[in-house]
C-alpha cells in the first residue's frame, strides 16, 4: 500500500508537513496529465497513430457526445436564450440602451455561458461515461487484454476519447450560441416585448463579434475540455483492481475535472483583458 | 544461424516473481520452441495464473534473465515495435479474453484491423472460414457477456489463429468447456505447425496431456517455482 500524505517512509509528518506532502502530490497528478496531454498533441498530428480501429473510437465517441448531447444542449441552449437574451433585449430597450445589446449578449452568452455550460453539460454526461467505461476496463483486465494485442491504450482509448470529446465541445457550443441567441430574439417577439427588427438586432450582436472572440471562444472550449477529458481519461486507466476503485476513480475524476475547467476557463478570461 | 534466430520464443534463465500470488512465481525458468514446435506445460489444477503469459509477450519484465521472440529481446525493443510483435502472439487468455464494449466479432477483427491493412472483408472472411472448421456457421455480433462458455472459447481459437501468427499460446482452452472440439483443434494446429508456427500450450487437463495426436514437441510441468522439462523432451 502507498503511503498517504500524512506518512512518508514510515515516520509521521507534521500538519505543515502533511500540507507539503499533500500539495506535492497533486502537483505530481498535475504535471502527469500535463504530460499525457503534451503526448496526445504530439500523437494526433502522426498518421500511424490513427489507424481504422482508432478512427471507429473516435466516431463513436463524436456520436456519443456531439449527436447525444445535442438535445439536451439545445434545450439547455432555448433557457438560456430565453431568460438572458430576452430579458437583456427587454431591460436594455427600456433603458434606452439598445446600442449595448450586442457588447452584452456577445460578453455573456458568446465568451462566457456558452462554452461554460457546454463544458459542463458534457463533463457531467461523458466524463462519467468515460472514468467509469475505462475504469471498468482496467479492473477488469481488459485495459491489459488490449495491450498483449499490440494495441497502445493511450492511443487507442485516450487520444480517439480526447479529440472526439474536443470537436464535440467545439460544435456544440457553436450551436449553443446560435440557438440561445435566436430563441431569445424569437421570444421576445412571441411575447410581444419590443424587440426591434431582425436585422437590428443581428447586426448589434454580429458587429460586437470581433475576430479576438472567436479565438476565445475555441480557447474557453477546447482548453478545459482537454484537460477535463484527459483529467477523465487518466483516472480511469489509473483504477485498481478492485470494483470499488471505480466509483472513487469517477469521483476523484469529476472534482478535479470541474476545478480544471473553472480555473482554465477563469485563466483564459483574465488573460483575454490583460 | 544462432539459436537466437532459430527460436520463435527462448526463455533464458528466467525468473518472474512479480506475481500476484507468491506460489505461482517461478525462477531460473528454460523454455525454448521453434518454428514448427509445440511445448505442452502442465500445470496442477487450482494453481493460480502463472505468469508465463504475460512474459512470452513482453507485458511483464523479467527480474532475472532473458525473454526473446522472434531472436529479439523484449527489453530491448522501443514500445511501438513490442507493440507490432505482440501482433505476431495469437493467444487464447486464461481470463477476461474479451473487450467488454466491442461485439464478439469486432472483438476478433480488433487487432488485424489495427495492425494491417488488410481488407476488413478479407479478414472477417477467413475469420469464418475458421469458425467454419469448429462448425459455426457464423460470427456472432452479440457482447461478449451474452454468449456460453464454449462459443467463447471456440472465438477465442478463432482470433488466436487469426493473421497466421509466429506464435499461439493457448492457456487452458479446454478448461470447462466440453472437448468436442479439440480435434478440430489439433488438426488445425497440426497444419498451423506445419507452415512454421510455433505453438505453447498450458493446460491442466488429463486428456490434453495423454493426447499423441497434439505429437508435443517438448512437454514441461509447473512446480512452482520451477518449470521442469519432463522427460523425452530436448530442452
Amino acid at each position: 500500500m502507498s503511503p498517504t500524505p500524512g506518512q512518508s517512509a514510515g515516520r509521521r509528518l507534521s500538519p505543515v508537513g502533511r500540507l507539503g506532502a499533500l500539495t506535492l502530490d497533486k502537483f505530481a497528478d498535475l504535471l502527469h496529465e500535463a504530460g499525457v496531454v503534451g503526448r496526445l498533441f504530439q500523437l494526433c498530428l502522426q498518421p500511424r497513430a490513427w489507424p481504422r480501429t482508432t478512427r471507429n473510437v473516435l466516431a463513436r465517441q463524436v456520436f456519443f457526445t456531439g449527436i447525444g448531447a445535442m438535445r439536451f444542449s439545445m434545450l439547455l441552449a432555448f433557457l438560456v436564450g430565453v431568460s438572458i437574451v430576452f430579458q437583456t433585449n427587454l431591460w436594455l430597450k427600456q433603458a434606452g440602451q439598445e446600442e449595448l445589446v450586442g457588447p452584452i449578449l456577445v460578453a455573456v452568452v458568446v465568451r462566457g455561458m456558452g462554452p461554460l455550460l457546454v463544458n459542463i453539460v458534457i463533463l457531467v454526461r461523458s466524463g462519467s461515461a468515460i472514468v467509469t467505461e475505462l475504469a471498468t476496463m482496467t479492473v477488469g483486465g481488459e485495459v491489459k487484454l488490449l495491450e498483449t494485442q499490440g494495441l497502445d491504450p493511450l492511443e487507442y482509448l485516450v487520444l480517439p476519447r480526447v479529440i472526439g470529446v474536443t470537436l464535440s465541445v467545439w460544435c456544440l457550443t457553436v450551436f449553443f450560441i446560435v440557438v440561445s441567441l435566436f430563441s431569445g430574439y424569437a421570444a421576445a417577439l412571441g411575447l410581444q416585448v419590443n424587440a426591434g427588427a431582425s436585422t437590428a438586432f443581428l447586426d448589434s450582436v454580429l458587429s460586437a463579434i470581433r475576430w479576438q472572440d472567436i479565438l476565445l471562444v475555441t480557447a474557453k472550449t477546447v482548453v478545459p475540455v482537454l484537460l477535463t477529458t484527459t483529467i477523465c481519461c487518466v483516472a480511469g486507466l489509473s483504477a485498481g483492481a478492485a470494483r470499488t476503485d471505480i466509483p472513487q476513480a469517477a469521483t476523484r475524476a469529476l472534482s478535479r475535472a470541474i476545478a480544471a475547467l473553472f480555473i482554465s476557463t477563469a485563466s483564459i478570461t483574465i488573460i483575454s483583458y490583460l | 544461424m544462432s539459436a537466437e534466430t532459430e527460436s520463435v520464443l527462448h526463455f533464458e534463465a528466467v525468473d518472474l516473481l512479480q506475481t500476484r500470488s507468491a506460489d505461482s512465481a517461478l525462477r531460473e525458468v528454460e523454455l525454448r520452441v521453434g518454428p514448427g514446435e509445440l511445448a505442452l506445460i502442465q500445470v496442477r489444477r487450482g494453481l493460480l495464473e502463472i505468469p508465463l503469459g504475460d512474459a512470452v509477450c513482453g507485458m511483464m519484465r523479467p527480474d532475472k534473465g532473458v525473454v526473446r521472440f522472434d531472436g529479439l529481446d523484449w527489453t530491448a525493443m522501443s514500445p511501438r515495435e513490442a507493440q507490432r510483435k505482440r501482433h505476431d502472439i495469437g493467444r487464447f487468455h486464461g481470463d477476461a479474453p474479451w473487450i467488454s464494449n466491442l461485439n464478439i466479432d469486432e472483438n476478433i477483427l480488433l487487432g488485424e484491423c489495427h495492425h494491417t491493412r488488410r481488407d476488413e472483408a478479407e479478414i472477417l472472411a477467413e475469420a469464418l472460414a475458421l469458425a467454419a472448421r469448429f462448425g459455426l456457421e457464423e460470427i456472432t455480433s452479440k457482447r461478449p457477456h451474452l454468449i456460453s462458455q464454449r462459443l467463447s472459447a471456440v472465438y477465442q481459437l478463432v482470433r488466436a489463429f487469426l493473421g497466421k501468427p509466429k506464435l499461439i499460446y493457448l492457456e487452458r482452452p479446454m478448461r470447462g468447456v466440453v472437448s468436442e472440439f479439440s480435434e478440430v483443434l489439433i488438426e488445425l494446429l497440426g497444419e498451423y505447425r506445419a507452415e512454421g508456427g510455433a505453438v505453447v500450450w498450458i493446460s491442466s487437463e488429463q486428456d490434453v496431456l495423454d493426447s499423441t495426436a497434439l505429437n508435443a514437441t517438448s512437454r514441461y510441468a509447473v512446480e512452482p517455482p520451477h518449470l521442469r522439462a519432463q522427460e523425452n523432451t530436448r530442452a
